[in-house]
């Protein structure tokens, strides 16, 4: 009873400061960025243009419990491998200080072969991250290492670089797939208008 | 399949107005799921919340999600031991294959307590709970409990070069598209399930755990006798 009534309170305080928070949040999401890749090249979305991205955030030290979302992202990718040429997988470290390009190329590859790790100086994620609107925290451990929460949403950025879907943490990778061709295929009429007339 | 596509980008696109963001340290969706259709497709998108409207912003519901989940985790800490109950519930089924291409339907190891454990090779946690569960296994192989190890998304390769430097000797089985991770709600590796012998699912153990330890191999070979 005690357990619950807490977690009421702490819930009402937090929706307090919450709604005092909602509505200094209203610029534009997404946009191109600059960051550095997993074998250490300078990186800007706009190398990408004409691809669909498929964008993920978060940081390889899991010291406890692993999220699967990358595991996810990787088997949507692997669905996708007969459409590689249109389809780039991106993820992005919010954890810099300890990802750095050679711990993401070890990581990503146990993912998807094609998946390009990011990460650069903590300015820069922190600018990324805004631009997408990602929230990241860092919580201190008891063992003197550090873990972070963040939320995990995937963007998806069409082949102009525009953001055109955010799909929350925890959505099938069967859901995310259906809504990636259904984007290809947009991008394809857009690509060949009259297309269809054609046939 | 257009219609499909177009409903899905309608729900990301109310999604996408309301900047609705999860929050990994919360584990609300662990517990409700996503409504599912028959296809498999997630029909429902938006929050449980939406009734409050559009008010309130991704940065809102971080805010909620995490001292839901920080209450969350102060509550069950002090009731969750070893081996954390849940709610008994049917296991979803699956049709796995191993290492060898032999077919493991869940349904086989039905009479029996079975643990299934979620891993992956870059798991670190994994890693270092899997030498013990290999222990452990040797003691309650002959008490007549199952044990199965369900790796997430490597393939073949990966694995045999894994097990090579962390052997495991009961069965290992491939979700390579992570179709059974997800029916199963796994959410973080690792994760591990015990079933009692009618197939339910009695206890979820987030994280490592030392599987030979003393009192927890005593426990799982007391729900072998329930």
């Amino acid at each position: 009873m005690v357990a619950v009534a807490k977690r009421l309170l702490l819930l009402m305080i937090f929706s307090a400061l919450s709604v005092a928070l909602t509505w200094a949040d209203t610029e534009e999401l997404g946009g191109e960025f600059s960051l550095t890749d997993h074998n250490n090249n300078p990186f800007e979305l706009r190398q990408l243009q004409g691809k669909l991205v498929l964008l993920s955030f978060g940081y390889t030290y899991c010291p406890d419990i692993c999220p699967t979302e990358l595991a996810n992202l990787a088997a949507v990718l692997n669905e996708l491998d007969d459409q590689a040429g249109r389809v780039q997988g991106l993820f992005v470290s919010l954890d810099p200080g300890r990802d750095t390009p050679e711990v993401l190329y070890d990581y990503v590859r146990y993912f998807n072969e094609r998946l390009v790790g990011l990460t650069g100086s903590e300015a820069d994620v922190a600018k990324v991250a805004r631009q997408y609107r990602v929230n990241y925290q860092r919580h201190e451990r008891e063992d003197g290492g550090y873990s972070i929460d963040h939320s995990a949403n995937l963007y998806l950025i069409d082949g102009k670089g525009k953001l055109t879907a955010v799909v929350p943490y925890g959505m099938p990778p069967k859901h995310i797939l259906d809504l990636v061709r259904g984007l290809m295929a947009e991008d394809g009429r857009d690509e060949f208008p009259g297309h269809e007339n054609n046939g | 399949m257009a219609e499909t596509n177009s409903q899905a980008m309608k729900t990301m696109g109310e999604m996408f107005d309301r900047n609705e963001h999860s929050f990994y340290s919360f584990s609300w969706f662990d517990q409700i799921g996503w409504p599912v259709d028959d296809c498999g497709q997630a029909v429902q998108v938006t929050s449980p919340f939406g009734f409050l409207g559009h008010s309130l912003t991704g940065l809102t519901w971080s805010f909620l999600f995490f001292a839901l989940s920080m209450s969350i985790s102060w509550t069950s800490s002090a009731d969750q031991g070893l081996l954390p109950e849940v709610r008994p519930l049917p296991a979803p089924s699956f049709n796995l294959q191993d290492l060898e291409g032999g077919n493991h339907l869940l349904g086989d190891y039905r009479g029996r307590v079975a643990i299934v454990n979620f891993w992956a090779s870059w798991c670190v946690p994994c890693r270092r709970e899997l030498p013990s569960m290999n222990r452990a296994w040797r003691e309650l192989q002959p008490k007549g409990i199952a044990m199965l190890a369900i790796n997430l998304g490597d393939d073949a390769e990966a694995i045999r070069d894994f097990l090579i430097d962390f052997p495991i000797d009961f069965p290992v089985l491939l979700d390579h598209r992570g179709r059974t991770s997800q029916r199963w709600q796994v959410r973080g590796l690792p994760t591990t399930f015990v079933l009692n012998r009618r197939g339910e699912i009695i206890r979820r153990v987030v994280g490592e755990r030392e599987w030979d330890d003393e009192i927890l191999l005593y426990e799982l070979q007391a729900l072998q006798l329930d």
